[in-house]
């Protein structure tokens, strides 16, 4: 079986690594039975394309973020809530728990088989105007961001005006200033060249980028049992890659950034609660459409592994 | 049965006049919002272009019953006419199937989003798609009539329409 | 092999009378029998997806700008006040109608719109005053095409979603070709119109012209408008289309009391009726390009023109031939969506510049537009000035010389197109 597997970004960028990785790792394991040819950069179409032509099987596999799948399956919202992960760790724990599982599992009522989550990385806010320390520096930035509920909601919450942009008019927005700034992983910022049009950079680590690897249910139900078992190991091992890379390159991304000119800040511990307050009601309003049992796991596992 | 076609291109025409002038408020209104107010409608970017696939395929049963889509007759227009009958069914005969792919294709995106819902506005993504059976249905209903006109001699000949023809009309040559 | 498939069923289709849209949905379906890999909703989902696109939302509303345009009295005020302006110099109604085509140009997205409008009221001037008739639509016919080189211009939306390229970058970097491209009008036009025994018109008063001035003012804002506010980021090139429009409606309803509500109706169901057209195209288009990704036709095609890489200028040089010939047989719309990105691959690896590639293949398709057999703003021209086509022919062959001239120069020297966009838009 040949996985042709679309993705949003260019080959060369984390993601791309990671895809990569898989592709490598799905060959070895399957001794060739199973291969998988990638498609980077949107070749086969974006996020939300992509979810549907792997339902209908026309692609086999996919990668999307959660708040893509989150107008599919609600619950990937709670992973979407603003502030809810102090470190990668923390997030890695709860995204391998039964409730994160239990997540996943919600896509296959849709066609689609979520197999594991990989990650672009923490989400902070760039902008043109000021450097960000406090609550009130992001008051009434433009901000761009993605089409989805949780996202506006908490930026508004936190005082910004969100404005959804397709990703390729975010640059010439940013450029000529229709826009003040962006909230997105300082890969992309690097990827995308934003710190041409960018000053400041503030490590709000606001969300995650979080994003589920699936594969369509009609090549999952063609696949030996023990080919499922070979390409669920290989997206599970991949993802210990994919955050292997995202730490080991953070670093070198923040002094590259730094390199090019941009001013690079940190939110101090008391003033982060400050913003966390200021997106409460959004996080309750999130919580309030599941049950409340699931809710309740979901936060535990959180709590349970802070300070990891 | 003709009258009651035309009724219901007359629809269709109303349909995607309604679309973009929906488009033009929301889109419009997002920039005066965005400076007068410093804010906007976070629906309107997804909303109007929701409007603008609806008004994509409505529109383009219009164009295809008015001949308006580009192509090149004037090859199959030089054929003597058998010839160019035989071309003519050939091409409609296709372009049936093609349809025929869009119909099921489309079928299967409103299957498969019926648990999908739109970000901002919170419609069933199954709306979106579901232009395609609009679409499909009405283009199959107009291929299969002209494949029968022509296979009963009362049409040989198929003329291109296009915005040549809108710009001459705005410039009021008959 | 794949590549023989594509073109076959694409050219095929359009020989035996298909639509181009329906042609490129059938190579997307022969690439599909072709592959082995056929399903319906690779035909449904790539097609309904093609149209699904804010940024090119702007194609209906440069499109409707263009219509009230035309309705609504703003194309005939620029084109009086160009005659108030310069219809007494020898040979002016000439420099008029390319003044007037550079500035309505700027204004609505359709060249074949421009042209109709201009023709419709500067050929019979021509005629009346001495020139050939032939030559003046001519004349008319290759300043329209300017429209689409100078901002906005809904060839280089199109470009701009179709090769990833910043929308707001092309229309900046179409503005110094384009008025290059009006000047080398009016020195052929200078040439060629030295031996016509022509009447200027009388100097017009230096009342009429602020007269005319004024009425013009309204519309000749409508470009610094859209410029200004482009450059300045105050809004997307979506949203400038979007303030166009209205600002048209505005002017045409309000203060030139021209357009009517009764007339708005046909008015939206014109620019309607034109954008689904271009947009199923689009959307048909999409469906092959997918296949033709599936079936990895774009690295074949790249392997194609390798042999040119090492000489950016031979590579130009061969691609502005090939739309050349390809603009005899093709529209505009078309021609881009099938021919630039497959050519965009190659011409990146090569080392060119994608916004000066753009512009450079947008004046050649602009040409396609002037050349038989298929040629809309040739056959508007002469459909609306009632100038028989052959003798339209006749006399539009210098002025296409005039833009060959000019395509020769921008490959010749890139610099005229990368020096000024770069320093506009203050990189
Ligand atoms: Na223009
Ligand atoms: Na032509």
């Amino acid at each position: 079986d040949v996985i042709k597997f679309s993705y949003p970004v260019a080959e060369d960028s984390t993601m791309g690594q990671t895809v990569n990785k898989f592709a490598e790792l799905v060959e070895a394991k399957t001794g060739g039975a199973v291969t998988v040819k990638a498609f980077p950069s949107a070749q086969l179409g974006n996020e939300i394309q992509s979810i549907s032509a792997a339902q209908g099987g026309i692609v086999e596999a996919a990668v999307t973020t959660t708040a893509g799948l989150a107008a599919m399956v609600p619950e990937f919202d709670m992973f979407n809530a603003p502030f809810t992960f102090d470190s990668y760790a923390q997030l890695d724990a709860v995204t391998r728990s039964a409730v994160g599982n239990d997540i996943l599992a919600k896509l296959e009522p849709n066609n689609i088989v979520g197999l594991c989550y990989w990650d672009y990385g923490f989400r902070n806010i760039t902008n043109n105007k000021r450097p960000v320390k406090t609550l009130e520096d992001v008051s009434g930035l433009r901000v761009r961001t993605i089409q989805n509920a949780v996202y506006i909601d908490s930026l508004q919450a936190m005082g910004m005006n969100p404005t959804p942009l397709p990703f390729p008019e975010t640059f010439t927005a940013l450029e000529t200033g229709a826009i003040d700034g962006n909230e997105i992983a300082n890969d992309v910022t690097r990827a995308g060249s934003f710190f041409e049009v960018q000053k400041y950079l503030t490590e709000t680590r606001h969300f995650t980028t979080l994003s589920v690897m699936y594969v369509s249910k009609k090549l999952w139900d063609g696949l030996e049992p023990a080919e499922q078992t070979a390409v669920r190991e290989a997206c599970l091992e991949t993802s210990e890659f994919n955050r292997q890379i995202i730490n080991d390159g953070a670093q070198g991304t923040l002094d590259f950034l730094a390199e090019k000119g941009m001013q690079i800040d940190e939110i101090a511990p008391e003033e982060l609660a400050r913003f966390r307050t200021a997106v409460a009601p959004v996080v309750e309003k999130i919580n309030a459409r599941f049950d409340p049992a699931f809710v309740q796991a979901f936060q535990a596992e959180v709590e349970a592994n802070k300070g990891n | 049965m003709t009258t009651l076609f035309q009724l219901y291109l007359r629809l269709l025409k109303g349909f995607i006049v309604f679309c973009l002038a929906g488009m033009v408020v929301l889109v419009f209104g997002n920039v005066v919002l965005r400076y007068a107010f410093n804010s906007g409608l976070t629906m309107s970017e997804e909303f109007s272009r929701w409007l603008f696939v609806w008004m994509t395929f409505v529109g383009a049963i219009v164009v295809l019953h008015e001949n308006g889509h580009l192509g090149l007759d004037f090859i199959v227009n030089a054929l003597p006419r058998p010839l160019r009958r035989l071309c003519l069914v050939l091409a409609h005969g296709l372009m049936v199937y093609a349809t025929w792919l869009v119909l099921a294709g489309s079928w299967v995106l409103v299957s498969v989003n019926r648990n999908s819902y739109a970000p901002a506005t919170g419609l069933p993504m199954s709306l979106l798609f579901g232009v395609g059976l609009v679409f499909g249905l009405s283009t199959a209903a107009i291929l299969l009539w002209r494949i029968w006109l022509i296979l009963t001699g009362r049409l040989d000949r198929i003329t291109i329409v296009d915005e040549e023809a809108a710009a001459l009309h705005q410039a009021g040559v008959k | 092999m794949t590549l023989l498939i594509f073109l076959g069923c694409l050219l095929g289709g359009m020989a035996i009378g298909m639509p181009i849209a329906y042609a490129l949905i059938m190579s997307g379906i022969g690439l599909m029998v072709y592959l082995d890999f056929f399903d319906a909703q690779i035909v449904a989902q790539n097609l309904l997806n093609g149209a699904d696109s804010f940024p090119l939302m702007a194609v209906p509303f440069f499109m409707l700008a263009g219509e009230v345009m035309n309705t609504g009295g703003l194309s005939r005020r620029i084109v009086n006040l160009s005659v108030a302006a310069v219809g007494h110099v020898r040979g002016g109604l000439g420099y008029v109608a390319i003044l007037a085509a550079a500035v309505l140009a700027s204004l609505s997205g359709s060249a074949a719109a421009d042209a109709a409008a201009l023709s419709a009221i500067l050929v019979p001037m021509m005629v009346r005053a001495g020139h050939g008739p032939g030559r003046s639509a001519g004349l008319i016919a290759s300043a329209g095409i300017s429209a689409l080189i100078i901002p906005p211009s809904i060839g280089f939306i199109l470009l701009g979603v179709v090769g990833n390229i910043s929308i707001t970058r092309l229309f900046i970097a179409g503005i110094v070709p384009g008025i290059l491209m009006c000047g080398v009008l009016a020195l052929t036009w200078m040439l060629v119109a030295r031996h016509d025994r022509v009447e200027p018109l009388p100097r017009a008063p230096r009342g009429a012209v602020l007269a005319e001035a004024r009425a013009g003012i309204w519309a000749l804002m409508l470009p610094v408008i859209i410029l200004v506010g482009l450059r300045m980021g105050v809004f997307t090139p979506t949203e400038a289309g979007v303030v166009a429009a209205v600002y048209a409606l505005f002017v045409s309803m309000v203060i030139y009391r021209e357009l009517k509500p009764a007339d708005l109706y046909p008015v939206f169901l014109g620019a309607a009726k034109t954008t689904a057209m271009v947009m199923f195209l689009v959307a048909a288009a999409m469906v092959s390009s997918w296949m033709v990704t599936i079936a990895g036709l774009t690295d074949q095609i790249a392997a194609l023109t390798a042999p040119f890489a090492h000489d950016p200028r031979l590579l130009m040089l061969v691609v502005v031939a090939l739309v050349l010939v390809v603009g005899c047989a093709m529209d505009m719309v078309p021609i881009i969506l099938i021919l630039f990105p497959v050519l965009l691959p190659g011409v990146k690896a090569a080392g060119i510049d994608p916004v000066y590639f753009s512009v450079v293949f947008m004046i050649a398709t602009a040409v396609g537009l002037l050349t038989p057999p298929v040629g809309s703003v040739l056959n508007v021209v002469a459909g609306v000035s009632r100038v028989p086509l052959t003798r339209v022919i006749g006399g539009i062959w210098p002025f296409i010389l005039a833009q060959l001239l000019v395509l020769a120069l921008l490959i010749l020297f890139p610099a005229i197109v990368i020096v000024p966009a770069g320093f506009i838009s203050g990189q």
